[in-house]
């Protein structure tokens, strides 16, 4: 979808009219389905493209390879309460205005440059209780939570045991 | 075989297949009784049934977490510690076994075979005449018609079954055992242990008694049972069997036997009571399936329905001989209901044993036995409590700021050590009132159209005082101990998330002020003994379990013995 259609949906939408017709609208499926959040498939590939910046591929895998926007969704959508999760869906679209207010292009099609720059405002924003920045704190805590509860983190970072097979009550704490 | 009377009698039946029913099953098949066992929930076969017994963090899609339409339907399990992803499909869900809250109380439960043996903290101190003569002494219930002589051998007889590790700690009110050895303390457990027993006298910080293989014996060889492999994930059933649960154990010892008949999806409807010969003929079942009503017949009925549940079904069981009851000529039946108060905690840390730390996991604590009113009454509340003790260090939270690769290279770094972290909760004993009740509702039916039990239980300033001094005192203790960030928590939380109700049809001397006599039989229908911890008289600081197998495993020798001299 061009920018210019979505502006003219964005203001279809607001004014309370919409005139394109549903064949035309050329909107991405959503990559899962969600039974209380109500997420497009655009904002899930907005939300893909952010969670590979929070956590990206380098020597270890990064979002794509752990699911980690598909994780947090489901998370939000299964076990968040009714008000955060509609905290969390405004959140997103808050986000999104922000990126076009500010950079004129949805987070998606701004330069590697102006996500950080939005991402840093969000940085700075730890105790928010509502908008973008809740949705932004969210999601990242969710997706930390995809990588360090991976298989790959607890096989190959921080070790995790199934069978200790053993309890030390008083051992040397090696640094 | 067709279904006729005969098909349908047995030499026994017991009401419940959990913590004390598989006892009970297990001796009197073993002592060549047919016997039917009754389990009102699903079978869960010891390996086979325990789904998510192999699964790693990442394994479960919650990631451990509960969802929130769960949670939700369920405001009441989903209060209780254990009710998490990998172990909540051994959980009573709130809305399929409704109840009512005459006061506010989390009933907990699980219905299956099993029962909540499966999910249960293991933990198994002994009683001692302490305990035994604490009501007579302080002049509240009734005296306990036994005394610790007459359990003490039936307590070594299941622990060396169960397996039990522990330290023999010459502490007077709290009896030795049949011991494997016990799991380690850390070096801040030592410590502490050391400095309180030059400080008080009265005061020991010992090793939990815990139902854990440390060291298995041929007997738990034999159970196709090992050794404890330290997974601290018990909740969901062990593999290895490392820790004692009926389903390793009790029930299939008795289904070796050739005598059990286990009956899964059976809620027991009333005992059924014949007026001419003055005794309990059968069992009336409900099929949870089919909804059809079964009626069973057997010589002796061993009651183990878990303790409110098995309130439930005696208060159900009437008949022109019993209107209110069976067995239950004194109206005291459903009273003097009583629990654990579990609503203190402490928390602190330490900045000691820097170059230490513990080394796999451990499923259990540390332990301090109650100190509290032990030889004389001394305080200004009855009684006293014991509190669990454990230490660990604790860990630095990595640094989440920021993003992208300096983020993952925070979150993968090597995990810093922070100061110990200490925490103890007490484990109070409660003194049964007659105000403490279990009734039937007069309206509310379940699905099987069995009246709903309505539970009127609360607390009293006795738990507050009690909770206070609990503060002072470990608060004193963590001090001299020179424990830094000293927290005390009252969660405030309603009786029952202790999961150690008991009482209602208590054990007493006298037909007047009791409901059962010293070998757990109904005064008033002695082919009925009660042995779940419905039974108790007295609450006592410990964890329950292992006293309901004790009683249990020595119910059923006499009750066989009597009835092989015809006399039941």
């Amino acid at each position: 979808m061009n920018r210019r259609l979505a502006i003219n949906i964005a203001l279809a939408t607001a004014a309370g009219i919409f005139l394109i017709p549903s064949c035309m609208q050329e909107k991405s499926k959503p990559d899962i389905v969600l039974k209380n959040i109500n997420v497009s498939g655009d904002q899930q590939k907005m939300l893909a493209d952010l969670a590979e910046i929070i956590i990206p591929k380098t020597s270890s895998p990064g979002a794509a390879d752990l699911s980690t926007h598909q994780f947090a969704l489901m998370m939000v959508d299964d076990c968040y309460d009714p008000e955060l999760r509609s905290k969390f869906e405004k959140g997103i679209a808050e986000f999104e205005s922000l990126s076009k207010n500010n950079f004129g292009n949805s987070f998606i099609k701004c330069s590697g440059e102006q996500k950080e720059k939005l991402i840093n405002t969000m940085e700075n924003q730890k105790d928010a209780v509502e908008g973008a920045a809740f949705f932004y704190n969210n999601f990242k805590k969710l997706a930390i939570q995809s990588f360090t509860s991976s298989q790959y983190y607890l096989t190959k970072i921080h070790v995790y045991e199934l069978v200790p097979g053993r309890f030390h009550g008083c051992v040397p704490l090696i640094k | 075989m067709g279904d006729t009377i005969n098909s349908r009698t047995f030499d026994a039946i017991v009401i419940g297949s959990g913590m004390s029913g598989g006892w009970a099953a297990k001796e009197l098949c073993e002592k060549g009784l047919k016997t039917l066992v009754l389990e009102r929930g699903r079978d869960v076969k010891h390996l086979k049934d325990y789904p998510t017994t192999n699964m790693n963090p990442w394994e479960f899609k919650h990631r451990g977490q509960v969802p929130y339409e769960i949670v939700k339907a369920n405001p009441v399990i989903s209060k209780c510690y254990a009710f998490k992803e990998d172990a909540m499909h051994f959980f009573v869900k709130d809305n399929e076994h409704p109840y009512v809250q005459g006061k506010p109380f989390d009933w907990i439960r699980g219905y299956q075979v099993g029962g909540k043996s499966i999910m249960w903290a293991r933990q198994t101190q002994r009683w001692s005449d302490f305990d035994f003569e604490g009501p007579q002494r302080d002049g509240f219930a009734v005296d306990w018609p036994i005394r610790y002589k007459d359990v003490e051998p039936w307590y070594s007889y299941v622990e060396k079954f169960a397996g039990i590790s522990g330290n023999k700690d010459g502490i007077p009110n709290l009896p030795d055992g049949e011991f494997l050895p016990p799991m380690d303390l850390t070096c801040v457990e030592h410590y502490f242990k050391d400095l309180i027993g030059k400080k008080y006298k009265d005061r020991h910080v010992i090793y939990a008694r815990c139902a854990h293989l440390t060291e298995p014996q041929p007997i738990h060889l034999a159970q196709g049972r090992g050794q404890c492999q330290k997974r601290d994930l018990c909740q969901r059933g062990c593999p290895f069997g490392g820790y004692y649960n009926t389903n390793s154990t009790t029930i299939p010892y008795a289904a070796k036997t050739g005598n059990m008949t286990l009956r899964p999806f059976s809620v027991a409807h009333s005992i059924i009571y014949d007026d001419k010969k003055g005794k309990a003929t059968g069992v009336r079942v409900i099929d949870t399936n089919t909804k059809e009503t079964i009626d069973f017949f057997a010589k002796i009925i061993f009651v183990n329905a878990a303790a409110f549940n098995t309130n439930l079904l005696l208060l159900h069981s009437t008949s022109s001989h019993f209107p209110n009851g069976l067995g239950n000529d004194n109206g005291l039946m459903g009273k003097f209901a009583a629990f654990h108060n579990y609503r203190a905690r402490m928390s602190a840390s330490y900045d000691g044993f820097k170059d230490s730390t513990t080394d796999g996991r451990r499923p259990t604590s540390a332990y301090i036995p109650r100190f509290r009113n032990v030889y004389k009454q001394e305080m200004d509340f009855l009684r006293g409590y014991a509190a669990t003790f454990s230490t660990g260090r604790s860990v630095v939270p990595p640094d989440t700021n920021g993003f992208g690769e300096t983020l993952k290279n925070k979150l993968s770094a090597p995990l810093q050590a922070g100061p110990w972290h200490i925490s103890s909760q007490m484990m109070g004993e409660t003194i049964p009132k007659e105000t403490n009740t279990l009734s039937l509702d007069k309206e509310k039916k379940d699905a099987w159209g069995m009246p709903l039990l309505k539970i009127s239980i609360d607390y009293d300033d006795n738990e507050d005082k009690m909770i206070k001094d609990f503060f002072e005192q470990m608060t004193e203790m963590y001090t001299v101990a020179g424990f830094q960030e000293i927290k005390t928590s009252d969660s405030k939380q309603a009786p029952g998330l202790d999961i150690h109700e008991m009482g209602g049809i208590r054990m007493g001397h006298d037909p007047k002020t009791s409901l059962l006599n010293k070998w757990n039989q109904l005064h008033a229908c002695q082919n009925v003994f009660v042995t779940d911890g419905s039974c108790m008289t007295s609450t006592s600081t410990q964890n329950p379990s292992l006293t309901y197998m004790a009683l249990t495993a020595r119910a059923v020798d006499y009750a066989v013995s009597k009835m092989k001299r015809n006399e039941l």
